[in-house]
């Protein structure tokens, strides 16, 4: 038995499939507001450090250089620093220095860049805390978002603020995204498992059925969850149909060749015999007699074949052709068949056949089937009895009944007579094969039909009676 | 072989037999020669569509299935280039379906095996001559008996006879082979138009009825039974 390998399963696949789709698509969202976010506390950052420089540079033009110098130092106690750490945003730093580049004022010792000419620019330094900055741990390194102004005597300005909570909210950020990421893998790999896992163990007991039907047990069937009404359940219900469909023809497929064994094997014995019988005989007349029974018993076999095929092909259905049959005319064809042989009996024939009586059929098969009817009716009728056939069209069905005065068949008998080569006459004095009731039987499975066997008290009463609805 | 005899007044066929099975092939050759006809033997369908392309034959005998060309796509080919001559078809299939290909492709009839060989030699029979009886002709005779096919009267020797439909469409077809052998197969499928053997001999008695008819009050009878075979009707000796 070959067992589904759960990581090649469709489901698997497709759940992995979607598990790396959604964390990308986290992935990127998550990038999306981490950038957006990040953009924001800038531009906030930045404003911040304008508003400070403006007054700071206001402060200078109205007071001059040494209000400013006393200002900064006011702002670079650690108490003021603390006090302007808002929280979203680091610690303010602060630097004044004369033309000359030499520290005047402010939190940093030494300007940190290359002096430029610009009047005013912005830079991101990158800084090594020396353990004096409020809130940093010496060494830390960090970054410094700063403004910087050249004033109008030489003295240089720098206003920055430290990015670091920026950093750490990046950090928590990245954090964060491999985390999701990660649990939306192992999400999705444990659901793709959990599915594909399902889809398995469903479609294990789908294979695990066909390999014991391949494997000669006909009976196996799927299991069908009866509470979950689900593609499986009707997939199973589906197959298993098929499945009883198939067994049905294969046990017909082996009852004909079981049948064909045991009924050919008389005739075959007669046919045998009257060979044996032409070689032993002296006289050339009863050898010619002899022969022309091995003639006739091996046409007798033939017809036996040729019935037991047609009855195959109409259950297999595949003569299954389908046109108006006008039933009137092939009542009034076998009716006038037959008739001279009822006559011929001294039986008294009688039919009552309506006119334009139609429905959907093959013609031939139920020419036959009437015609064998009336066969065996004949047949077993005895001389001065009654054979009558019956055309009854009402508007829910179409009936052809033939009723005979001949024996009848026990009740207990009906359902075995429709059965192939079964024979109530055992002694098998009366031509015929045994299959003419099995071919009705098949025409009637054909066409929809329902073959019923009645008493005629005293006699037989066979009817085929077409449903309307079935054969439109 | 006693066919021979029953079959002696049929005319002399010249007859291409195309069977790849040499015991069916040699009783055909035997059984025909022996009614007076001559063979000649082709084992494939490809051997035997050249033959039947150079030669012209009376009728050919053709099996459903050989080896190398099929008897169907044989038979198409040989309809196609304008070939007539009456083809009986063979076959170990004797479904109505394959009945019904076997004649549209264009064979004339068509027998199942295995067959008893006086329904060959009268099926045989009955595709050559069908050529020669005009089938328009509205007054069919046999001696002093006359069917119009207008009027739908019978009579014989002046004298009417009165025939049921079905009765007349037997006699119609009987004097349409006038003088050949007609077996109960043959007039069930073209006068009941019945493509299934009905198990007890029904054909028989429409016979002896048509008959009663026909032969009952005249000395010298027409319709004659020919045993082991079917009906004949003919003149009288």
């Amino acid at each position: 038995m070959n067992r589904i390998s759960l990581s090649r399963t469709t489901a698997f696949r497709l759940s992995m499939l979607y598990a790396g789709l959604f964390c990308l698509l986290t992935v990127f969202c998550l990038a999306l507001v981490y950038w957006g976010t990040l953009r924001e506390i800038t531009t906030q950052i930045d404003a911040g450090l304008r508003a400070e420089t403006d007054a700071l540079l206001r402060l200078y033009t109205v007071r001059g250089a040494g209000s400013l110098r006393q200002t900064i130092d006011a702002r670079s106690t650690p108490a003021s620093l603390a006090q302007s750490d808002t929280g979203d945003s680091g610690p303010r730093q602060y630097l004044l220095t004369d033309a000359t580049g030499k520290a005047l004022a402010g939190t940093l010792a030494a300007w940190p860049v290359k002096a430029d000419s610009t009047r005013s620019s912005w830079v991101t330094l990158h800084m090594t805390a020396r353990g004096h900055e409020p809130g940093l741990d010496s060494a830390h390194r960090y970054r410094l978002r700063a403004h910087i102004l050249l004033l109008p005597d030489g003295e240089r300005l720098l206003v920055g603020q430290s990015l670091n909570e920026t950093d750490e909210l990046r950090d928590q950020m990245l954090t964060l995204m491999v985390i999701v990421a990660v649990l939306i893998l192992v999400a999705g790999l444990g659901g793709g498992w959990w599915v594909g896992r399902s889809v398995v163990r469903r479609l294990e007991q789908v294979t695990g059925a066909a390999d014991r039907i391949m494997a000669g047990d006909l009976t196996q069937r799927i299991p069908e969850t009866e509470h979950r009404n689900d593609e499986f359940t009707l997939l199973a219900h589906k197959l298993n149909a098929m499945l009883e469909r198939i067994e049905l023809l294969m046990r017909n497929a082996r009852e004909v060749t079981e049948n064909i064994a045991h009924d050919l094997r008389s005739p075959l014995t007669r046919l045998r015999g009257a060979a044996e019988m032409a070689l032993l005989k002296g006289d050339t007349d009863r050898q010619r007699e002899a022969l022309r029974n091995a003639i006739e018993q091996t046409d007798n076999i033939v017809a036996t074949l040729n019935a037991i095929l047609s009855i195959a092909q109409i259950e297999s259905g595949t003569r299954a052709e389908s046109a108006r049959v006008d039933l009137t005319s092939v009542c009034h064809d076998a009716a006038e068949l037959y008739e001279a042989l009822a006559e011929e009996k001294a039986i008294h024939f009688a039919s009552t056949i309506p006119e334009t009586v139609e429905i959907k059929g093959n013609r031939q098969l139920i020419a036959q089937a009437v015609g064998n009817l009336l066969d065996n009716a004949i047949k077993y009728t005895p001389g001065g009895g009654t054979v009558a056939l019956t055309l009854i069209a009402d508007a829910s069905d179409v009936r052809i009944t033939v009723d005979d005065t001949g024996p009848g068949i026990p009740q207990d008998m009906r359902d075995k007579v429709l059965q192939r080569f079964v024979r109530l006459d055992t002694s098998r004095s009366l031509p015929g094969n045994g299959l003419g009731l099995s071919l009705v039987k098949a025409v009637a499975d054909q066409h929809s039909a329902i073959l019923q066997l009645d008493d005629n008290a005293p006699g037989l009463k066979v009817s085929l009676v077409f449903k309307r609805e079935a054969i439109r | 072989m006693a066919l021979a005899a029953v079959f002696a007044y049929a005319v002399r066929m010249h007859i291409l037999i195309i069977e790849d099975d040499i015991e069916t092939a040699e009783y055909l050759i035997r059984g025909l020669q022996e009614s007076g006809h001559v063979t000649e033997h082709a084992a494939d369908g490809m051997a035997g569509l050249e033959r039947a392309g150079q030669q012209r034959y009376d009728a050919l005998i053709v099996d459903r299935m050989l080896p190398g060309l099929d008897g169907l796509s044989l038979l198409r080919q040989l309809r196609e280039a304008g070939n007539t001559t009456p083809a009986l078809f063979l076959t170990a299939l004797a479904d109505v379906d394959d009945r019904v290909s076997g004649l549209q492709t264009g064979a004339d009839d068509y027998l199942a095996k295995p067959f008893a060989f006086a329904e060959l030699l009268a099926r045989l029979d009955a595709i050559v001559r069908r050529r020669d009886t005009s089938a328009t002709e509205t007054i069919l005779k046999i001696a002093d008996l006359q069917l119009d096919r207008l009027q739908r009267r019978v009579t014989r020797a002046g004298r009417i006879i009165n025939l049921q439909t079905r009765e007349f469409r037997l006699l119609e077809f009987l004097m349409q082979h006038a003088g050949q052998v007609v077996t109960r197969t043959m007039l069930l499928e073209q006068v009941w138009g019945y493509h299934f053997d009905p198990q007890t001999n029904v054909i028989d008695v429409h016979i002896s009825r048509l008959r009663a008819k026909l032969d009952h009050d005249f000395d010298s009878p027409l319709l004659h039974t020919i045993r082991g075979a079917g009906y004949c009707l003919r003149e009288p000796d």
